[in-house]
């Protein structure tokens, strides 16, 4: 009796049993009959589905060497409360993260080391140029907003990052139908086919970025990716002259959880596009296993831009290193509204002599 | 002696009076060879007498086998108390278009090797209607002309003008077998193109297509969103898909009926003979 097992129907997961007419086993629920073979395999689908592990080693960056920061400054923003560290020499004007123009220097004081850097790529007259692409083409850009708006700030700022490097084993389970469709005589039949889909492999990640400030936002961090990763070099102290760089406040342990959902849907999405030949495919069950995480110290080169109309602050940035450039604009909803009824006045007659044109066939 | 004569003459004849009441009740819908060559176009099967005057029944008739003659396509009206009283193989009928069908293969109607023609048929109990086409009455009264036909004859039905319905009918066929013949079976006319309609459908579609893109257009103004996935990190050639199982688990099946098909085509069924008819029908 010890192997008394119970099968559970794929259908509507009632327990179900085996029926000595059709030789099958059946579910009392919702008749559906099933292969002895087919619930076999389903039963080790379902074994070998199992939870997500993310496993990650002790995430750390490095110490800094005697001396190494005699020339660093930190300032500080009296309005937000921002730190950001820079080499002695510059002179900070405002804070790149609220614009606030009164910031205070102050001492370095200690921070972990970041093991790389990307330099910046681009310069303070490339950031304005994209500025002003980025307004191009934008039909329903506020007519006045290219012409009124007043740059504030531009601040080249090195943001830390917390790269993700990792190996991922993960097993997932779909469900998938098939349909097919036919007629005979008056009826028009569609069969669904219900398939159980296990995918199941293994993949890794290098240098997945995650934004270690807390006070910049991580959708603008995310909306400039990707940095390229084979131009980071080495940190020296020498790279922050003319910069700023902001000192990581969320540790490791806490930027992981973004970094595991978004290798979670990658992973997901790199086997998903295995599976072909479905109508449909819903994912059942997703176990995605992290192993040999480790955790590096970055800091990526970004154009922070603040411009201010009509009494509100933008804030656009561009990767320092790509020049992807990024930032919410305003949108004129009295232009839209004249937009969409132009429009509906061009199409109108147009669909309506596709109407006739129909009619007339 | 000549009472008890009487009474004897009177007691047989109740015999056979009741013997006779239930072939009366139930009349066969098939008849001897001699009855279907002469089978009259016209059939005014009703107690009441009253529904058509003798002179419009002598009427329809001629006007019937005028048609009829006229384009080789038997063009035939009935008038009954009610279909069901009628037996077929002693089973009765309960399904008009069964009786149609029947009525018109088995009394012979129907010209030539396909037997061209059409029999239209009211039964008063119940208010039942029905037409039943076969052979060139499938090509000649198609669904098109059928849906007409229903239009023409529905109001007289309704006002218990049956002479005006059979009347109706008749020209109708006159019509729908001409126009055959000439190769142009009747097709129904379309409806007038409707402005206002047109207009306001035109009006929603294009504000729908213009909020697309305007909406699009807005979208434009945002760039700044997150990143769900960390595809631009996966290490080159990283990937390996090591299992891949795809098993069959179970399958359902549904069916929805047909919609009807399209103008100017002809629906038809089979009847208890095995010949093909087209036909339409319903109640007033």
């Amino acid at each position: 009796m010890a192997d008394l097992k119970e099968y559970k129907c794929p259908c509507c997961g009632a327990a179900i049993f085996f029926d000595i007419n059709s030789q099958k086993m059946k579910c009392p629920y919702c008749n559906t009959e099933y292969e002895l073979e087919t619930l076999k395999s389903y039963d080790e689908d379902l074994k070998s589905s199992g939870e997500s592990n993310y496993d990650w080693g002790k995430l750390s960056g490095g110490q800094w060497q005697e001396g190494e920061t005699s020339g660093l400054v930190t300032y500080i923003c009296n309005s937000c409360a921002g730190e950001i560290v820079g080499d002695e020499n510059r002179a900070a004007t405002s804070c790149p993260f609220c614009g606030n123009a009164v910031v205070i220097k102050h001492q370095f004081s200690g921070m972990l080391k970041p093991d790389y850097v990307i330099p910046f790529k681009l310069d303070k007259e490339a950031a304005k140029a994209a500025l002003r692409n980025h307004y191009n083409k934008k039909r329903l850009l506020p007519k006045l907003f290219k012409t009124e708006n007043h740059l504030d700030e531009i601040q080249g700022v090195y943001v830390p990052f917390w790269l993700f490097d990792a190996d991922v084993d993960a097993t997932i389970r779909y469900r998938a139908t098939r349909i097919t469709a036919w007629t005979s005589g008056d009826y028009n039949y569609t069969k669904t086919s219900y398939y159980s889909v296990v995918r199941g492999g293994s993949l890794a990640f290098e240098h997945v970025p995650a934004d270690g400030s807390e006070k910049i936002a991580d959708d603008i961090m995310e909306s400039i990716e990707p940095f390229d990763f084979s131009q980071a070099v080495d940190f020296q102290t020498a790279y922050l002259a003319g910069f700023l760089a902001d000192k990581y406040d969320v540790n490791s342990d806490t930027c992981v959880k973004r970094a595991n959902e978004r290798i979670k849907k990658s992973t997901e999405s790199a086997f998903a596009s295995t599976i072909k030949g479905y109508a449909s495919v819903f994912p059942e069950n997703s176990a995605v296993n992290v192993n040999n995480g480790k955790a590096k110290y970055a800091l990526y080169p970004v154009w922070f831009l603040n411009t201010s109309w009509q009494g509100k602050n933008y804030k656009f940035a561009m990767n320092g290193q790509t020049g992807k450039f990024v930032g919410d604009l305003p949108c004129d909803n009295k232009l839209k509204r004249l937009w969409t009824l132009g429009l509906t006045g061009i199409i109108t007659p147009v669909v309506l002599l596709l109407l006739y044109l129909i009619w007339l066939l | 002696m000549k009472i008890t004569k009487r009474i004897f003459a009177f007691l047989l004849s109740v015999i056979l009076i009741s013997a006779a009441v239930p072939a009366a009740i139930a009349p066969v819908v098939s008849r001897a060879d001699d009855e279907v060559e002469n089978a009259p176009r016209f059939v005014y099967d009703t107690e009441d007498g009253s529904l058509i005057s003798e002179s419009d029944r002598a009427f329809l008739l001629s006007k019937f086998d005028s048609i009829s003659e006229t384009y080789g396509f038997d063009v035939v009206g009935m008038l009954t108390d009610d279909f069901m009283a009628y037996t077929h193989n002693d089973i009765y009928y309960n399904d008009i278009e069964a009786f149609a069908d029947d009525y018109f293969d088995y009394r012979g109607y129907g010209y030539g090797y396909n037997r061209d023609g059409a029999i239209f048929i009211v039964s008063l109990e119940g208010g039942y209607w029905h037409i039943s086409t076969r052979g060139y009455g499938l090509t000649a009264l198609n669904d098109d002309a059928l849906e007409h036909i229903e239009e023409v004859i529905m109001p007289y039905l309704r006002s218990h003008d049956f002479k005006g319905a059979f009347s109706a009918f008749a020209d109708e066929c006159d019509d729908m077998v001409a126009m055959a013949k000439e190769g142009h079976p009747y097709v129904m006319p379309k409806a007038p193109f409707n402005v206002l309609t047109s207009v306001l459908i035109s009006i929603a579609v294009a504000l729908i297509i213009a909020l697309i893109i305007t909406g699009k257009w807005k979208g434009e103004l945002k760039s700044v969103r997150f990143k769900d996935q960390a595809s631009d990190y996966l290490k080159n050639g990283s990937f390996n898909l090591a299992l891949s199982r795809d098993s069959f688990l179970y399958e359902t099946v549904t069916r929805t009926r047909r919609a009807s098909s399209s103008s100017g085509s002809s629906s038809s069924h089979r009847s208890s003979s095995g010949a093909s008819h087209g036909g339409r029908g319903g109640r007033f």
